[in-house]
């Protein structure tokens, strides 16, 4: 990857990968993670994706899109670790269709971003409106997903006091706190004031010198991005249950480690975590499942930024304290006796199968590159793949001792 | 090896023939990827309960085909997964209405994977014990997606729109077709389906054929003649109700409108294409309709629609939440009846740029290639055919299509409502 400087505070990361048949900017601007913010930011990225200055409704803005021969675009919000990120996302096809589709995409995104529709006071009151309504709701339906749920609800729990324990897609209850115009203020203080990162594949490396001239918009930057905060785990195990009109019973429990983002500590706490649920391998499928038959699924995956492991399964209501009970014995045996024999290799090779992949995809290595920004790790995939090659029975076995469970939450 | 076929299109090359033993290869090369996949398509799906064998007719338990899928990955003496795995192979499984499919993902050790996968399928190994153990992992599974709004709501459509055909039946069954499947059962539809001339092989990447070809060929062999013959009713082209309701613990109205095919839509690959330039020229979000819907707060940004299809039916699915849907459905007949009289040329032609530039976008992926592929290799189709057949859409098949599909005789509303 290559990071060419726009001016002070954007910055173009460019992927060196060229047999895509189609191109991708990504436009990142990185907030803090905070309760006052949270609201603000995701309403406006719904009202900046429902009309700009030159393509004024979602009808124009999706028929200058069908014209690209379809470019593929969203805005949505993304959390990463104590970060509240407002992405914009553009694929559209290579040159060999249609020569400029490029330029297209990168003056759309300028478009959208940087010239929202407003009357000069603030976002138009009409699209104002349906947006808030629309995120309310998008706030209501988070219990629609119940897995989604119980893992939001999980996390709250488990980070509580912490700002990754808050919703970065925002509060109902905030909502009312905001006027168009009070909103408008904001996203002009954030978008002078914000780091910028735009991550781009394309095989025309000519384009970057379009792209730098394009986000040139002298700005002026001003903001520290936070240091993420881990809070010490404690010994006690908070439990919660909550009642639904559901036919199978759900078990999210958060096991906190303290482990940070990136080096060798972090690679043995992704080897441990494949061990434990990373796969149709690993011990909670083979135990949970295929030798207590209490369900169809169960993983394990972690919250990077916050050395969290969170374990996942639907079991019937009536087998949740027992199913729980397995997975702790499960956690304290891999505590006290270590790994099983085969279990490192196996795991290893899961992990460096999926890092491998991941160039496969313009938006798996969008992400990992994103993400290794962010954890201020400099290692591209191969780096990342040598550091997991590295780790150690030992390694692991230290890490399985951090492992505390923290917040066990289920739905009944 | 016969009836080799070769076809290309935007850079993407498809290469068919059928193996000895009877197996249908699809090969679509992909030289700049490093992932490698291949995917077994055996031609049983949960659809397909009811059959005869050499003139004897059968009536198996819903869910046969699904329980099979997940008892194939029991073997005597090892783990199936921990295979996979050391050879740096995924491995997975699905079950569809028509279809059960084997697939792996690998960047390496393609082949021997491959000789792994054709190996366990062709190598049941069923118990009464390892038989009886896997009914409550079902169980579980079925339960779970019981909790998931757009698999209830979209069995509960199914139910409506098809009267004869077991489209409304979940594809893992239910508890009781479950509990009933035994050891026995599972050999006689294993023995009557798993057959090389039943089957279909996809592998996309940079893969060889004619390795794959040896390494199929030592492990599967042709096998002697069976006459099995799928059962089906005959639907009409009516439905049973336009509207069915049912309550869940979510947060607004969720609905799904759906319209099916006719006894006389028989060319499938047309009405494909056509069906979703269709859809995305009405519906699609930069259409007057979503525009306005939108800004009556009608629908938000969930809304969406597609078509699915099989040889034997066809259904567009209009979806999404809204506050009314009965009014959403009357504003979207309204809707279609003005269009009929309007010129809408620029538009299909724009509509069908954007889908083809959909197509091309999907060769970008090594996973989508071979799932696209393996839904039409049922049809007897290949990924090709389509593109070719997207080419040469007129706008008055367009127009003809807006008529005989949007009508309220074949149409369904299935909506879920907050408790």
């Amino acid at each position: 990857m290559e990071i060419i400087t726009v001016e002070k505070g954007t910055e173009i990361n460019y992927i060196h990968e060229t047999k895509f048949n189609t191109s991708v900017i990504c436009l990142l601007i990185r907030r803090p993670l905070s309760r006052e913010e949270s609201t603000f930011n995701a309403l406006a990225v719904n009202i900046l994706k429902s009309g700009c200055r030159k393509y004024k409704n979602i009808e124009e803005i999706n028929n200058h899109l069908d014209e690209m021969y379809g470019a593929v675009f969203s805005g949505i919000i993304v959390k990463k670790g104590e970060e509240q990120i407002l992405q914009f996302y553009i694929d559209v096809l290579n040159e060999s269709v249609e020569n400029g589709l490029y330029k297209k995409a990168a003056e759309f995104l300028k478009n959208v971003v940087f010239e929202p529709l407003t009357d000069g006071e603030g976002f138009l009151q009409e699209i104002f409106d349906i947006e808030k309504e629309n995120l309310k709701q998008h706030i209501k339906n988070r219990i629609n997903d119940k897995s989604e749920y119980l893992k939001l609800k999980t996390l709250e729990k488990a980070c509580e006091g912490e700002p990754f324990g808050i919703f970065a897609d925002g509060y109902y209850e905030d909502l009312d706190k905001i006027d168009r115009i009070s909103l408008y203020q904001h996203y002009r203080k954030i978008i002078e004031s914000s780091q910028i990162e735009i991550f781009t594949l394309t095989q025309n490396k000519e384009n970057l010198e379009y792209l730098k001239r394009n986000f040139a918009l002298d700005r002026k930057v001003n903001v520290p991005i936070t240091e993420g905060i881990m809070v010490q785990t404690k010994t006690e195990v908070s439990r919660y249950n909550e009642n639904m009109n559901i036919s199978q019973g759900k078990i999210c429990i958060a096991v906190k480690t303290g482990v940070p983002a990136f080096g060798e500590e972090f690679a043995a706490l992704l080897v441990l975590n494949e061990v434990l649920g990373g796969s149709g391998n690993s011990r909670l499928f083979s135990i949970v499942r295929e030798k207590h038959g209490l369900c169809y699924n169960i993983h394990s995956f972690v919250y990077r930024f916050k050395g969290i492991m969170m374990i996942q399964c639907g079991v019937e209501k009536e087998n949740i304290e027992k199913t729980i009970e397995i997975i702790q014995g499960i956690i304290s045996e891999i505590k006290e006796k270590g790994l099983w024999e085969n279990e490192m290799e196996i795991a290893k090779t899961g992990i460096i199968n999926s890092l491998e992949s991941i160039s496969d995809f313009p938006s798996s290595l969008i992400d990992f590159y994103a993400t290794q920004l962010f954890a201020g790790d400099p290692r591209d995939i191969e780096a990342f793949i040598a550091l997991i090659q590295k780790v150690s029975e030992e390694n692991v076995n230290n890490m399985a001792e951090k492992m505390e469970v923290h917040t066990v939450y289920s739905l009944s | 090896m016969t009836g080799l076929k070769s076809f290309k299109e935007a850079g993407q090359e498809i290469i068919t023939y059928t193996l000895q033993s009877g197996i249908r290869c699809f090969v679509l090369p992909k030289k700049d990827f490093k992932e490698k996949q291949a995917m077994l398509c055996v031609n049983y799906g949960s659809m397909d309960t009811e059959f005869k064998i050499d003139g004897i007719k059968y009536a198996t338990p819903d869910g046969t085909a699904h329980f099979l899928e997940h008892k194939m990955f029991e073997d005597e003496k090892m783990n199936i997964f921990d295979e996979f795995t050391k050879l740096k192979a995924n491995v997975n499984a699905f079950t569809n209405y028509n279809m059960t499919a084997y697939h792996f993902s690998c960047r390496e050790n393609f082949y021997e994977s491959l000789g792994l996968l054709a190996g366990f399928v062709f190598a049941p190994y069923f118990t009464e014990e390892n038989v009886e153990k896997e009914k409550d992992i079902i169980i579980q599974e079925i339960k779970m997606f019981r909790d998931v709004p757009s698999w209830r709501i979209f069995f509960n459509m199914q139910s409506k729109l098809y009267k004869k055909l077991p489209l409304n039946k979940d594809i893992a069954g239910t508890e009781a077709s479950v509990r009933s499947i035994d050891k026995d059962m599972l050999y006689l539809c294993y023995n009557s389906f798993y057959r090389p001339d039943n089957m279909a092989l996809i592998c996309t990447g940079d893969v060889d054929r004619f390795k794959i070809n040896d390494t199929i060929e030592k492990i599967v062999l042709k096998q002697d003649n069976l006459h099995t013959e799928k059962i089906y009713g005959i639907e009409n082209d009516h439905v049973t109700s336009d509207y069915i309701e049912d309550t869940m613990d979510v947060s607004a109205n969720i609905f799904n409108i759906g319209f099916k095919d006719n006894e006389s839509d028989t060319d499938k690959l047309k009405l494909m294409n056509l069906t979703r330039v269709l859809l995305d020229m009405f519906f699609g979000e930069s259409s007057d309709f979503y525009s306005d819907m939108y800004t009556k707060g009608l629908i938000d940004s969930s809304f969406a629609s597609q078509y699915v299809s099989s040889f034997a039916y066809g259904t567009s699915i209009i979806s999404g939440m809204s506050s009314s849907p009965e009014k959403l459905r009357e504003s979207l007949f309204a809707y279609i009846d003005k269009q009929h009289n309007k010129d809408l040329s620029v538009r299909f032609e724009q509509i069908k740029r954007k889908q083809l530039g959909m197509y091309i976008r999907n060769f970008n992926s090594v996973d989508l290639l071979t799932n696209i592929q393996a839904d039409l290799y049922l049809k007897n189709l290949n990924i090709i055919d389509i593109i070719n057949n997207l080419k040469e859409l007129k706008y008055e098949d367009i127009r003809e299509r807006a008529v005989t599909h949007f009508r309220k005789e074949n149409n369904v509303l299935s909506v879920i409502k907050p408790l």
